[in-house]
């Protein structure tokens, strides 16, 4: 007796039955297509790397500076703080765990 | 007869911004173009309107193309497009709901067929297979929907689909697989809601 199909079988045999009704005609293109693609194209010319940069340089700028700005005043807080050193902090914890 | 177009030659001539030359671009790459557009187009978007999205991006970043020996002009045209498709489906917010009694009779035959293994599907009845196919592949994320048309619908090799979409080859068989599996899902969920209903 024949095994009945799998599920990825079936799907394959839906999808070639499928690629049937796909059409193949492809009608020329209208001549005002062209005239929008090449309109969207004169107005919207893409930014050259150079312009991109200029762009986006200062915000860099300005970005790093208040990253530093951030960093620094995390590091000059964490300076003046009261910390408990490690090795004080674990000789307590072995001393309450191990001696009674 | 007119003589084969020279592509480089006019992909040169665009970049110096040759309008006549673009205006023959765009024609030679008309097939090209509408065949992806048309097998990744979104529900509520025209195929011309799409194909004048891949169009125009095509000319904004061909300055930056440069030609590589023994890889066509073609293929790049091609990982454009599809990913701008796949941009174009991701840009689809809702997905439609999808009823039983949205179904044609052939194509419900198709749907019984897929899920419950049923009577063999009827000979002359492509359309419905597609049009039980469209919906299925709308109810996937455009990542899934765009693998299982590249691989089941244009019958494109695991190694073209990586090329095109820019995933690895293993990554692309994961995601067919993934993607089937949700598809057994959706069929199933449309058999469900069809019995659940009150009739």
């Amino acid at each position: 007796m024949k095994p009945s199909p799998t599920f990825e079988e079936r799907w394959k045999r839906l999808t070639s039955r499928a690629r049937m009704s796909i059409p193949d005609d492809f009608p020329e293109l209208p001549p005002a297509f062209h005239t929008r693609v090449l309109a969207h194209w004169q107005a919207q010319p893409v930014e050259s790397w150079e312009d991109l940069l200029a762009t986006l340089g200062g915000r860099a700028v300005w970005a790093v500076v208040a990253v530093c700005a951030i960093a620094a005043g995390f590091v000059f807080t964490d300076f003046h703080e009261a910390r408990i050193s490690r090795p004080e902090l674990e000789h307590v914890i072995t001393l309450e765990a191990w001696i009674p | 007869m007119e003589p084969p177009m020279d592509v480089s030659r006019c992909v040169q001539r665009v970049q110096s911004g040759d309008l006549v030359a673009a205006n023959g671009l765009i024609d030679h790459l008309n097939p090209l173009v509408r065949r992806i557009v048309r097998n990744h187009l979104p529900r509520r978007e025209g195929e011309e309107d799409l194909m004048q999205e891949v169009f125009v991006k095509l000319l904004q970043k061909l300055e930056g193309y440069r030609e590589r020996p023994g890889i066509p002009f073609e293929h790049w045209v091609s990982r454009l497009a599809v990913r701008t498709c796949l941009d174009a489906l991701r840009a689809e917010r809702s997905r439609p709901e999808w009823r039983w009694a949205d179904l044609g009779e052939g194509s419900e035959q198709w749907l019984d067929y897929l899920i419950h293994q049923a009577e063999p599907p009827p000979g002359s009845s492509s359309p419905d297979a597609l049009a039980v196919v469209l919906e299925l592949l709308a109810h996937l994320s455009p990542p899934d929907r765009l693998v299982l048309t590249l691989l089941d619908l244009e019958e494109r090799s695991t190694l073209e689909i990586s090329q095109l979409t820019g995933w690895t080859r293993p990554m692309v068989k994961m995601r067919a697989m993934r993607a089937r599996r949700k598809l057994r899902q959706v069929a199933r969920q449309v058999m469900k809601s069809e019995f659940e209903e009150p009739t």
